[in-house]
């Protein structure tokens, strides 16, 4: 099946990373606990209080004072003698590395807790993940379950670095970063270059082994910004390859993204008109009007529906998406992040786990075999009989339930034994269960 | 009370004033006019006797003549007769008993019926003026007195008269008092003469026959070994209907002394008795006292009930088949098997009551005695036959007051009967029918369906005794894996929410306040400690209940969330 899956902002959250208002505010703080531009600081104070001014605003402005200001010799203007035009270059710079810093200190559970089971249900299909985020998320899921992922670059081999390949025609699990990633930068020539180890950059670093071969490198991202500059590579290819799997999509999810950027609503309403087409946010209300095409709304996290309803979903035939999306049974949005991360990360206490496991389980997170079978076979005698809660309503319920019967009969443990029994009570007095077990 | 013998003649009465006085202030034995009637043919009887003892082969007539023109009684007796001394003797000191006055040269066994001299006043209480002629056996002087109210001064004489009586004997004479009526004294007539042999009664001028009263009720005659100190004995269960239909479970035998009733005696327990019993008043065992209520001391009583004990087995035997020729068709209906039931169950059953007890069991192992649920949609009457053939393994039997034989009861017996189970009630007994019939008395058919038929039936168990084991089994599921046990069961919706039982806690989801405990116990997982919480808060009624069994609790059992999530389901 060729999907197209779009993940803006509110993908990352759960992650850590804030969005564009607590971002700026972040910023702010970390402006004034270092003491860097004071005035600048004040100044964002006012604004802070004046309006809903975010982090985007901010750079949009600092870009256009600096472009002022370094236009206005040209002008035959003088060059401002302030002590805030001199903190505007330090503190563009210092945004620049900060947002990059804050999306760069995603922590691999937690990325892999929201990816993995995306990842695993997306590979063996040709879908395409296209997002505006930078942090590196989806990457370290992908190598934590060993997913090939291809993001346009090539491999590292056994180099710091890896330079732009482009994408093939093969059918493959595509990452078009449509705003570019923390590892990701340019060359002094331009070139496009991905760092194995990511590096949020102030301004430019020049790297080298001082034999006459040295790298300049600078932050390829593509800052938030009202305009973002789209037209240094490889952004119109990541471009090109966003339009050609929206095009070719046979189901469209957005997810996380309030589709206020015209090129991204744009690309929707155009999905919407053809293809199954869902938008998943926690309010339910799309952040935009009415529009020609017809799509659905799943109302609830990304977590919410990366872990557990999407697997679901890439379960069933594509002339049955639709329909398999309006039986989304109604959810309560809250993210399952934290605690599927606590469900499987073997470092935490047996209680937590459990605990973890059980609001999973009560939340109506339906996870896969991958997921499920070896936490059922965990070393923790809790987790094993806890695990047993989210057996029911699973995305491979039948061979959960054979693995827990066979574990059951072949092992000692009675309470697990005793579970098991009350699980098939369960089974045999549940009617059809939908994609969704949440409860209300 | 002297033994001198007076020589006046006529004689006069030598009143003792307080017996006299007893006599007429109201004692409701003598306040009656026909108790002098009563002492004269009593009198007439005691005359017979003495001449019998003498001559065994003399056969007695007493007359009695009621005269509506003459406005008369006369009692007339071919007994002994008396000489002028022996009236001297008699009247001389009323109270005085002729047996100790009257010297008997055989020292014939013979006591008189009892102290008459006072019954000889009695005489007053329905005469004005008496006449008395007598002629003692062997003398052949004929004596006549005539006796006035006016004697009862003490001081005025007897009237000697000519002497009318040829033959041996007595004849009195009474001239009844104006204002009592003939007509009340024959009525009355019935009542205490009621078997005197030898004994005619007429009323004049018609010369109408006067019945005796016979028994006061009929009884289906019981052959019965005489106790030494009665003369006859009829004993045994009514022929009426009547009696039957009211009974109030106690034995009635009239006291009868030679054919006179005498008093009536009610003994309590000894049910189907009825009938009459003529004491021997030669007897030693006890001496027959004129009092108050007749004959009857406390002696006589005593051998009286033990007699009737020890015949009442045979008279339960007797009773079973009269009952049922007295009772013929159109009357059964007017009979419950509550009636029939209550008493069968009355039937004493050890020892010498063996015979009687399996009689009337075989009067019931046709009758439906007993009712059965479950086995059929609908409860049924049913017999003990029908229970022995019913093709099953085991029968329950359920208290009669299942409404309050608790809630595990219950429930026992809904499970049993959802199954299909026999569940036997018994039939209990009808209120006020036998009342005061012993306690030993079994209060239910049932009883005697587990003690006395289980042989012959399909094993028999009570339901109380295994209704924790049936209820357990229904239990719907065990909430905690560790001890104490607490179990989810069904109890139904107006028994507590939760019970311990035996050691166990039994939370019941048929109650509101249980299914609150039940999401409590699993929203907690706190293991009993929770379930202790989710107590206090929706069975506060049961907190004590469950402490006890909960004491001893040191470690959390933990739940885990599958079965919580099947016990939340139970419960909502």
């Amino acid at each position: 099946m060729r999907v197209l899956l779009f993940t803006g902002a509110g993908a990352s959250v759960e992650l850590g990373v804030p969005a564009m208002r607590s971002m700026v505010e972040q910023f702010g703080d970390h402006l004034s606990d270092h003491g860097i531009a004071a005035r600048v600081v004040d100044k964002l104070q006012e604004h802070l209080e004046a309006s809903d001014f975010d982090m985007e605003h901010l750079i949009d402005q600092l870009d256009n004072i600096e472009s002022g200001l370094s236009a206005s010799p040209e002008w035959g203007i003088e060059p401002i003698k302030s002590t805030v035009a001199g903190e505007i270059g330090v503190v563009r710079l210092e945004a620049e590395w900060f947002v990059l810093h804050v999306c760069e200190r995603v922590v691999q559970r937690m990325a892999r807790s929201l990816w993995g089971a995306t990842l695993r249900a997306l590979n063996g299909h040709d879908a395409t993940i296209v997002t505006t985020n930078y942090d590196r998320a989806v990457e370290i899921a992908a190598s934590h379950v060993k997913i090939a992922l291809t993001d346009g670059y090539a491999s590292f081999g056994d180099k710091e670095y890896a330079s732009w390949n482009g994408f093939g025609d093969e059918p493959a699990l595509r990452l078009v970063k449509l705003h570019g990633s923390t590892d990701w930068y340019h060359s002094l020539n331009g070139s496009a270059v991905k760092l194995r180890h990511a590096m949020p950059l102030y301004g430019t670093l020049t790297v080298g082994a001082g034999q006459g071969d040295d790298i300049g490198l600078t932050s390829a991202a593509v800052l938030p910004s009202r305009e973002k500059k789209v037209t240094q590579a490889p952004y119109p290819k990541l471009s090109f390859e966003f339009q050609k799997a929206a095009a070719a999509a046979e189901i469209a999810l957005f997810v996380g993204t309030s589709l206020r950027d015209p090129d991204i609503s744009s690309i929707f309403r155009e999905c919407s008109t053809r293809v199954p087409t869902v938008l998943v946010t926690p309010s339910g209300v799309p952040g935009f009007g009415e529009g020609e095409g017809e799509w659905s709304v799943v109302k609830e996290t990304a977590s919410q529906f990366l872990v557990s309803t999407l697997p679901g979903l890439m379960r069933v035939e594509p002339n049955e998406l639709s329909k398999a999306v309006m039986q989304t049974a109604a959810s309560t949005p809250r993210s399952i992040l934290e605690w599927y991360s606590t469900a499987f990360d073997v470092r935490e206490t047996s209680a937590a786990r459990c605990q973890a496991i059980e609001k999973l389980a009560d939340a109506g997170v339906s996870l896969g075999a991958a997921d499920l079978l070896p936490m059922l076979k965990d070393d923790e005698r809790d987790v094993r009989l806890f695990a047993l809660a989210l057996v029911q309503g699973s995305l491979d319920e039948d061979r959960c339930v054979n693995e827990a019967e066979a574990l059951a009969a072949a092992g000692d443990d009675i309470r697990f034994s005793d579970e098991v029994g009350y699980l098939k009570k369960l089974m045999e007095r549940a009617p059809v269960e939908t994609t969704s077990r949440a409860q209300q | 009370m002297t033994d001198t013998i007076p020589s006046a003649w006529p004689p006069v009465f030598t009143l003792d004033t307080e017996a006299v006085l007893r006599l007429f202030t109201g004692d409701r034995f003598y306040s009656s006019s026909d108790a002098g009637l009563r002492e004269a043919i009593l009198n007439a009887i005691d005359a017979c006797g003495r001449r019998q003892d003498s001559d065994p082969n003399h056969e007695s007539t007493i007359t009695v003549t009621f005269d509506d023109d003459a406005r008369t009684v006369t009692v007339r007796d071919n007994g002994i007769g008396m000489t002028q001394e022996d009236l001297t003797n008699l009247f001389a000191k009323v109270g005085a008993s002729a047996a100790k006055l009257v010297e008997q040269p055989e020292a014939s066994a013979y006591k008189s019926i009892g102290e008459f001299g006072i019954g000889v006043v009695s005489y007053f209480l329905m005469a004005k003026r008496f006449q008395l002629h007598t002629t003692k056996v062997g003398v052949g002087e004929a004596i006549g007195l005539e006796f006035s109210d006016g004697m009862l001064d003490g001081e005025t004489p007897a009237l000697s008269i000519e002497g009318r009586q040829s033959e041996p004997g007595t004849t009195l004479v009474l001239m009844v008092r104006d204002g009592i009526e003939i007509d009340f004294l024959v009525k009355r007539f019935a009542h205490w003469v009621r078997d005197v042999e030898g004994l005619n009664a007429v009323r004049m001028p018609r010369n109408e026959a006067i019945q005796q009263g016979g028994a006061s009720h009929e009884v289906k005659h019981t052959a019965v070994q005489l106790p030494e100190w009665a003369e006859r004995v009829t004993v045994g269960p009514p022929e009426k209907f009547e009696v039957w239909n009211r009974f109030d479970g106690q034995a009635h035998v009239d006291i009868l002394y030679r054919g006179v009733f005498v008093d009536r005696m009610d003994i309590p327990g000894l049910w189907g008795t009825e009938g009459s019993i003529d004491v021997d008043p030669k007897h030693e065992a006890f001496k027959p006292k004129l009092n108050r209520e007749g004959f009857v001391g406390e002696q006589l009583k005593g051998h009286l009930t033990r007699f009737l004990q020890q015949v009442h087995p045979q008279i339960l035997e007797t009773a079973v088949e009269c009952l049922r020729d007295v009772l013929a068709d159109d009357r059964t209906k007017e009979w419950t098997i509550q009636r029939w039931v209550t008493l069968w169950l009355a039937v004493p059953r050890s020892g010498d009551y063996a015979k009687a007890a399996a009689l009337w069991d075989a009067e019931f192992q046709q009758r439906n005695s007993f009712r059965i649920l479950g086995l059929e949609s609908q409860p049924r009457d049913v017999s003990v036959a029908e229970l022995q053939a019913l093709d099953v393994e085991q029968i329950y039997l359920a208290p009669l007051a299942l409404g309050q034989a608790g809630a595990i009861v219950q429930q026992a017996v809904r499970v049993l009967r959802a199954r299909g189970e026999p569940v036997v009630q018994g039939i209990g007994r009808e209120s006020g029918f036998l009342a005061g019939v012993a306690s030993w008395a079994a209060q239910e058919t049932s009883e005697l369906l587990f003690q006395y038929f289980r042989e012959s039936l399909p094993k028999v168990v009570k339901v109380g005794d295994v209704a924790q084991a049936i209820v357990g089994q229904e239990g719907i599921a065990e909430v905690f894996d560790e001890p104490p046990r607490v179990r989810i069961v069904r109890l139904g919706d107006h028994a507590a929410p939760i019970v311990t039982v035996g050691g166990e806690i039994w939370v019941n989801l048929e109650s509101e306040n249980g299914r609150r405990m039940i999401e409590e116990v699993c929203d907690r997982n706190e293991g009993h400690l929770g379930l202790w919480v989710a107590c206090l808060r929706h069975a506060p009624d049961e907190v004590a209940a469950v402490a006890s069994v909960l004491r001893n609790v040191t470690k959390t059992a933990v739940v885990g969330p599958v079965k919580r999530r099947f016990l939340r389901g139970l419960s909502r």
